[in-house]
């Protein structure tokens, strides 16, 4: 399948954004406050495809990061207010993150583990923080969480300062924040490291045999996949004004997989798509059909793993367009 | 070095000019000695084969020079440091070289990723976010292997002769000092065979390689030097005429294979 020439990644993209840019003000903030909301999540499924769809390593507790992220912002601004504490909370859920899954990373792939066992590993350090997150009532608030979490005040902290308190602002600094995701993925993705994750997901063997330490490879990748996800909590939880377990739990891991395997492993575009287009069709449907929302979920995932496995993105044209590999 | 030149056999040639040495290499698996004892050199600039039959020992020795397998003992030297049981990543770096017998090429990039990834095998992880310099003599290889007009299909979709080449040239991308090439004919037609062995003689003018080969009439063609393998065992080594006549290699392994 070849695209026309007229068709290129730079136009798509404008008007994918200019499309992003006005669709706040079509709708009504409800619907504004959801998308800003799977834009967060999203992030999570972009992250996880740098580490899955493109490094060929499964991590079945990525909601670990995200729920990291969350509480990080959570504690810190819930107590003080202003952008400098902002700015401190995201870093905190950014650096938590990622030091997390460098010490899971660490022992894991230090310790020769990989596959399946790998993502049992990721699973179980996401209901330990789960757990965790509900026994440190002090902490943590236990099962109610915390709540409030105020809105992200930005902008320079004790001059001009900026409080994303609408929907409509909150959903312009989420694309904004997802758009740099994106690009930062795909840099890294595009860049010598990328092809060598790529290398490695195609024959890890034959990748150490050109000289790459292949633990280390993973390790980064784990990490900055991680960071990605500790910074879309760190934007949820003043988003929806409070944190609780839920953040880290089973479900979250278990719909970011999902997202990727519907959008596309590897694309960086499709997790994303995945993730909007799952949240749009429950929204819809579950409204009529609330009892077998999750059944419909299930027969598209399946319709999509027997007849489109490479995900409804994955492909040469979408590859040309994005220009991720 | 502890390990005085006289233990070496006769199948060593001088110490002073080998790259790669290798002293008494055993490996065991259960019960069976792949490797026993196995003393061999490798000089500057030559090309040595290694034959024998199925179960020789052959890729075992691949396997532990290369680190993928411990030694059970004995060392593996290369130009005078000890790289025993390092991690192949570590000898990778250290300058060894290997081609797989079965091709292992990265599908999911092109035949130029495939060698900007090879070429990229020794720096250090922070230089692999910055644009890259050493790629001149990728168009060389591509060249030499006869793989520029493919260069930017997806090497999925090479023939099977042709991911021997690439995997070959990616070995080269690699620079190494010391090329193990493990059965670089494998699975070749009659003509891609031809071609490989104008393209081993052109290479060996300025790389010294090992190549683990069945096809005698290959290793005639190209080897300057032969080493026998058998049961783990160096059986014979030296020009390939005077191995022929050798008694217990036409018992061994000559009279059986062709």
């Amino acid at each position: 399948m070849s695209l026309p020439s007229w068709l290129t990644g730079r136009r798509v993209g404008g008007v994918i954004l200019l499309l992003a840019a006005v669709f706040p003000w079509t709708v009504d903030p409800f619907e504004v406050s959801l998308v800003a909301k799977t834009l967060t999540f999203a992030m999570v499924a972009v992250s996880l495809d740098l580490i899955w769809g493109v490094a060929g390593i499964l991590s079945f507790g990525h909601a670990a990061f995200f729920g990291i992220g969350a509480y990080a912002v959570g504690l810190i601004t819930r107590d003080f207010s202003g952008a400098g504490p902002a700015y401190l909370g995201l870093l905190t859920a950014i650096v938590l993150a990622a030091l997390v899954a460098t010490a899971v990373g660490y022992f894991t792939f230090y310790g020769g583990v990989s596959g399946a066992y790998f993502a049992i590993i990721t699973l179980a350090v996401s209901l330990i923080l789960s757990q965790l997150a509900q026994t440190w009532v002090g902490l943590t608030g236990g099962h109610n969480g915390l709540y409030p979490v105020p809105f992200l005040t930005l902008g320079i902290p004790g001059i001009a300062e900026f409080t994303f308190d609408t929907d409509i602002r909150i959903y312009y600094l989420t694309l904004v924040v997802l758009i740099g995701v994106f690009l930062l993925s795909r840099a890294v993705v595009r860049s010598g490291f990328g092809q060598a994750l790529v290398a490695m997901e195609n024959d890890e063997s034959r990748v150490r045999f050109l000289g790459y330490d292949t633990r280390r490879l993973k390790l980064v990748v784990f990490s900055l996949s991680g960071a990605i996800a500790g910074l879309a909590g760190g934007l949820y939880a003043p988003m929806v004004g409070f944190v609780n377990p839920g953040v880290l739990g089973l479900l979250l891991s278990t719909q970011v997989i999902i997202w990727v395997a519907l959008g596309g492993r590897g694309t960086l575009v499709g997790p994303i798509v995945g993730a909007l287009a799952v949240a749009f069709l429950e929204d819809y449907l579950s409204g009529t059909f609330v009892e077998v929302w999750l059944l419909i979920l299930g027969v598209l995932v399946l319709v999509v793993a027997l007849f489109r496995p490479q995900g409804l993105l994955g492909g040469p044209a979408v590859r040309r367009l994005t220009g991720v590999r | 070095m502890a390990e005085p030149a006289e233990r070496l056999t006769q199948s060593t040639v001088a110490t002073s000019s080998s790259i790669l040495q290798i002293h008494g290499l055993t490996r065991r698996f259960g019960g069976l000695r792949a490797l026993d004892a196995v003393d061999l050199a490798v000089g500057r600039d030559e090309l040595l084969a290694i034959i024998g039959p199925n179960g020789a020992g052959k890729s075992t020795l691949f396997n532990v020079v290369t680190g993928y397998l411990p030694p059970d003992s004995g060392r593996v030297i290369l130009d005078g440091d000890d790289i025993t049981a390092l991690s192949p990543d570590r000898i990778s770096r250290l300058g060894v070289g290997r081609k797989f017998q079965v091709p292992s090429v990265f599908d999911g990039l092109t035949i130029r990723q495939n060698l900007e990834v090879s070429a990229r095998g020794h720096s250090p992880l922070r230089s692999l976010f910055r644009s890259h310099d050493g790629f001149d003599q990728l168009d060389a290889i591509l060249s030499r292997l006869r793989l520029s007009e493919k260069a930017n299909l997806p090497a999925g979709l090479l023939s099977h002769g042709e991911k021997q080449w690439l995997e070959i040239a990616m070995v080269l991308a690699n620079r190494p000092r010391l090329l193990l090439l493990d059965e670089p004919t494998a699975g070749m037609t009659l003509g891609e065979t031809k071609r490989t062995e104008e393209l081993l003689r052109d290479i060996g003018q300025e790389h010294t390689i090992v190549l683990i080969e069945h096809d005698v009439r290959f290793v005639r063609e190209v080897a300057q030097r032969v080493v026998v393998l058998h049961r783990g065992r160096v059986l014979a080594s030296g020009p390939i005429d005077e191995v022929e006549r050798d008694e217990r290699v036409r018992d061994v392994y000559l009279g059986r294979e062709e």
